[in-house]
C-alpha cells in the first residue's frame, strides 16, 4: 500500500495547505501553485437560482424529461427541414412533413408517458429507510405549509416487505437516497424501453398513421390520393 | 433461488453499479437503447407488412437501416462528446460555484491549471484525498504498522473524511452531474433535430431519385422487349438507344 500523504504534514499542518489570493488571473491554489488560468479566469456562477437548476438537472432530471425536451424541440425544427427539402417534389415534401409531425406527437406522447409511468412504478418497489425518510420530510413540509398535521400512520417508518424492495438489488438497502433515486430512474427507463418494443407497434404506428393523415389534410394534401397517383 | 431470479438480481446490481452515480451516462445509454429498439421495430414492421411488395421491401429495408444508423450514431457520438465537454467544465474548474471554490481553497484542492500545465480534476482530487486519509487511519489502526499519528489527529482526519464525502455528495457531484446532463440534453437536441434531418433528407431524396429512375428504366425496357411504341426505332442497337433516348452522359445501362 502506498501512502501519498505526508505524515509530517498531517502532524504539522502549515499554511501552505490553505489556498490564498483571489482567482482572477494569477493565483495560488491549495497546492501552492501559482498559475495563469487557462483561457482567463474560471467562470464563477453566483446566481443561486442557476446553481439550483444545474443541481436539479444532476439529481432530479429523468429520461421522461429528456424525451419531452427532445420532442418539443423536434416540433419546432424537423417539419421545417422537410418542408424546405429542395431535393423532393411538392407532394413528397408535404407528406414527409405531415409524417414527421405525426411521428413526433405520437412518439413524444407515448415515450414520455411510458417512461414517467415506469419510473413512478419503480418507486413503489424500491423502498428503503432513506427513501421513506425523504418521503416523510416532504409530507411534513407540505403539512406545515397547509397548516395540517400528518397522521401517525404516515409518520411511522414502516418495515419493508419483500415486495416493497423487490426491484432493489440485495445488499444495497443502506445506500444513500441520491443513489437509490438515480437507480430508480435507470431501472424505470430500461423497463420503459423494453415495453416500448411492444407499444411501437401497438400504439405508435397506428397513432402515427392517424395523425399523419390528419396533418396532411390540414396541410391541404390527401395522402391516399397522392399514394394512389404514385402507384 | 432459480436461475431466472439470479440473472435478474445480476441485472439489478449491474444497473446500480453503473448508473446510480452518473445520470448523464444513464440518459445517454437509455436514449441510445431507445433509438436501437425503435429502429429494430420499424424494420421488423416493414419485413412483416403484407401490404408492401418484396420489391419495395428490398428498397425500404436498407433505407430504414441507413436511417437508423444515422440516427443512432449521430445521437451517441454527438451527445457523448458534448456531455464530456460540459462535465470537464466542472471537473477542470472552468465553471465553479462560490461554495466549491471556498471548499477547494480551504482543503487544498487544486481547481486551476498548475504551473506545470497540469489540469485539475476536482472530483478525482477529492476522492483521492478521501482514499489517502482513509488508508492512513486504517494503517495507523494496525498494531504492527502503527504510524505514530496521535488520536487527536486521527479524529481530525476522520472529520476531514466526513467533510470531504459530504461535500462531494451534496455539493460537487450534483453540480458536475447537472452540467453533464445539460450537455447531454443539448447534444440530443442537436443530433436528433438538426444533424440527423440534415443528413437524412439528402440521402433519402437521392435514394428516391435513384429508385424512380430505375423504375422508369425497367418500364422502358419492358416496353422495348414487348415491341411497344417507343420514341426510338426498336431495331436500333443498344448504344444508339442510349444516345437517342437518354442523351445525358451520366446515364448507365
Amino acid at each position: 500500500m502506498t501512502l501519498n500523504v505526508s505524515i509530517a504534514k498531517i502532524n504539522n499542518p502549515t499554511n501552505s495547505a490553505k489556498g490564498t489570493g483571489n482567482f482572477r488571473g494569477l493565483q495560488k491554489d491549495g497546492q501552492g501553485n501559482s498559475a495563469q488560468t487557462f483561457c482567463g479566469a474560471p467562470i464563477e456562477l453566483k446566481n443561486e437560482k442557476i446553481i439550483g437548476k444545474i443541481n436539479w438537472l444532476g439529481d432530479d432530471f429523468t429520461s421522461a424529461g429528456q424525451r419531452f425536451v427532445s420532442g418539443i424541440t423536434a416540433l419546432f425544427t424537423q417539419p421545417f427541414f422537410d418542408l424546405n427539402n429542395k431535393k423532393a417534389d411538392d407532394d413528397t415534401r408535404t407528406i414527409s412533413c405531415a409524417r414527421t409531425l405525426g411521428k413526433i406527437v405520437a412518439g413524444t406522447t407515448t415515450g414520455v408517458l411510458i417512461r414517467w409511468g415506469c419510473v413512478e412504478a419503480t418507486k413503489k418497489f424500491c423502498k428503503t429507510e432513506a427513501t421513506e425518510q425523504v418521503r416523510i420530510e416532504k409530507l411534513e413540509a407540505k403539512a406545515k405549509k397547509s397548516g395540517k398535521t400528518i397522521t401517525e400512520k404516515a409518520k411511522t417508518q414502516s418495515e419493508f416487505s419483500k415486495r416493497e424492495q423487490f426491484l432493489l438489488p440485495k445488499g444495497y438497502e443502506s445506500k444513500s437516497f441520491r443513489e437509490i433515486k438515480k437507480y430508480r430512474g435507470a431501472f424505470g427507463t430500461f423497463a420503459a424501453v423494453l415495453i416500448m418494443v411492444v407499444t411501437n407497434f401497438a400504439i405508435d404506428a397506428p397513432l402515427t398513421t392517424y395523425l399523419t393523415n390528419k396533418f396532411s389534410n390540414m396541410l391541404g394534401k390527401d395522402p391516399a390520393a397522392i399514394e394512389g397517383g404514385k402507384k | 433461488m432459480t436461475p431466472q431470479l439470479n440473472a435478474f438480481g445480476s441485472v439489478k446490481k449491474w444497473l446500480f453499479e453503473h448508473y446510480s452515480n452518473d445520470a448523464g451516462k444513464m440518459l445517454l445509454h437509455t436514449g441510445t437503447a431507445g433509438w436501437i429498439l425503435s429502429a429494430a421495430g420499424q424494420i421488423f414492421g416493414i419485413v412483416n407488412n403484407d401490404k408492401v411488395s418484396k420489391k419495395e421491401k428490398k428498397f425500404l429495408i436498407p433505407q430504414e437501416i441507413v436511417d437508423a444508423g444515422i440516427n443512432i450514431l449521430s445521437f451517441y457520438i454527438v451527445t457523448n462528446k458534448i456531455q464530456n465537454v460540459t462535465k470537464a467544465l466542472a471537473s477542470k474548474g472552468k465553471v465553479i460555484t462560490p461554495a466549491i471554490r471556498v471548499f477547494c481553497e480551504k482543503h487544498g484542492i487544486q481547481f486551476t491549471k498548475g504551473a506545470d500545465g497540469k489540469s485539475p480534476n476536482i472530483g478525482k482530487s477529492i476522492l483521492d484525498k478521501v482514499k489517502n486519509y482513509e488508508s492512513v487511519v486504517k494503517v495507523n489502526g494496525d498494531s504492527k504498522l502503527n504510524l505514530g499519528v496521535d488520536e487527536k489527529k486521527i479524529a481530525e482526519l476522520n472529520t476531514e473524511i466526513k467533510e470531504l464525502n459530504n461535500f462531494y455528495d451534496k455539493t460537487y457531484s450534483p453540480f458536475e452531474s447537472g452540467l453533464k446532463v445539460a450537455g447531454g440534453i443539448f447534444g440530443a437536441v442537436l443530433s436528433g433535430n438538426i444533424i440527423t434531418p440534415l443528413l437524412r433528407n439528402p440521402i433519402a431524396a437521392a435514394k428516391q431519385k435513384s429508385s424512380l429512375s430505375r423504375e422508369k428504366m425497367e418500364h422502358d425496357a419492358a416496353m422495348y422487349r414487348d415491341g411497344k411504341t417507343l420514341p426510338v426505332n426498336k431495331n436500333v442497337g443498344l448504344d444508339a438507344y442510349k444516345s437517342n433516348v437518354y442523351p445525358s452522359g451520366s446515364m448507365r445501362i
